[in-house]
């Protein structure tokens, strides 16, 4: 789906509200992803988002050109999961995995992402053997923008799988999803903007 | 501090501290990282004194965390803020230009012999091109960047591009002409 023609869904998608967690479809999307594996802290997922910016530099900058006022700055995204979720919801992060995305204009193919990540070779300490295009359609989800520090989240996560989920009848599935609005280097921990999602269905 | 008297440095240190409150040797590495020494003069030791001068001026608030080891963190003033809001809208919307040392060059050019001009000009243009690269890598090197940076690098490389063609024009004519 192509989000720069249809701002309302862009906006639903990374404009959710900060009160209510609210359900939303996300429609199949078009990622440049990196994948990692362990805690993300300690520069593992910092140079998992650089490396991945970098291989796409010449398709952000095509785009610049080409979409001209359309084109709308992609944000930094993170999937994460364990192969037993009770080490995700306890923060046992060395089983945690995870993966590094941000999504691309809809017209790039496998042959000009391709030929990005050979430009950008020469910038990166090593060309990462999980760094790929793909096309990843998260479907049902519930999300909530979440404004402040990040060590708050865990409270906002409870009220979602004890409380929202359970009373909507619903279950999770898939991986649970961050999207960070801000550059973390410019923006104050309290004012940093971090949209928590997570995909869903109908309990069973 | 009177505002038309704040140096480089100053605004620099005002406008970082703005973001975020962050202490000295942060500050340091915030420097480092967006290589902001690039174009300012601003030493590891002179962060200090430029921050007390700040601090001095009721431009940025210093807060001592308690323990011994703690450092003292700096953040803005609403007087700071001020100023920092007025300096950049004065840089932003003055023009002051620049003069290249082209002209004085083409001024001259009669003195020179055909052939030393011309190999002078290519020289010029070497030197752009080698500067377009140089920036390019920078900007490769630091992703992601914001918006407004990658405005910024755009104001460069658009500058090094308008030249790279004036010396690729003007050495076209110079030439060939008879």
């Amino acid at each position: 789906m192509d989000l720069t023609k249809d701002r309302k869904k862009l906006m639903e998608l990374y404009r959710p509200g900060t009160e209510e967690f609210t359900l939303v479809d996300v429609p199949a999307l078009p990622f440049a992803i990196i994948d990692g594996q362990g805690s993300p802290d300690h520069g593992a997922g910092a140079d998992a988002v650089k490396n991945l910016f970098t291989a796409i530099y010449p398709i952000r900058r095509q785009a610049r050109e080409r979409m001209g006022k359309a084109f709308v700055e992609p944000p930094v995204e993170m999937l994460y999961w364990a192969d037993d979720m009770r080490d995700l919801t306890t923060g046992n992060k060395e089983n945690w995995k995870w993966r590094a995305m941000v999504t691309l204009p809809v017209w790039v193919d496998e042959e000009m992402f391709s030929n990005a990540v050979t430009q950008a070779k020469g910038h990166m300490d090593a060309v990462p053997n999980t760094l790929r295009m793909e096309t990843f359609c998260e479907g049902q989800c519930t999300q909530i923008m979440h404004v402040g520090q990040a060590q708050e989240i865990p409270t906002l996560l409870e009220r979602l799988y004890t409380q929202f989920l359970p009373r909507n009848n619903l279950e999770p599935i898939g991986a649970y999803h961050e999207i960070y609005l801000d550059d973390w280097s410019r923006t104050p921990p309290e004012q940093r903007k971090i949209i928590l999602r997570q995909p869903v269905r109908p309990k069973r | 501090m009177k505002l038309e008297t704040m140096t480089d440095a100053e605004l620099l240190l005002l406008g970082l501290v703005a973001e975020m409150p962050r202490h000295g040797y942060e500050l340091e590495q915030v420097i480092e990282q967006r290589g902001m020494r690039e174009w300012t003069q601003i030493g590891f030791s002179s962060i200090y004194f430029v921050l007390g001068k700040l601090e001095k001026a009721g431009f940025l608030a210093a807060e001592t965390p308690a323990g011994s080891k703690a450092r003292k963190s700096f953040s803005i003033t609403p007087a700071g803020r001020a100023a920092l809001v007025a300096q950049t809208i004065e840089a932003l919307s003055s023009f002051r230009p620049t003069h290249s040392s082209a002209l004085l060059g083409m001024v001259h050019w009669p003195v020179l012999s055909r052939k030393a001009a011309l190999a002078a000009l290519k020289t010029r243009g070497a030197a752009v091109a080698h500067e377009m690269e140089r920036l390019e890598r920078i900007r490769f090197g630091r992703q992601p960047l914001p918006d407004f940076i990658e405005a910024l690098f755009d104001f460069s490389a658009g500058q090094l591009a308008a030249e790279k063609t004036w010396v690729a024009n003007t050495l076209d004519y110079m030439t060939t002409k008879p």
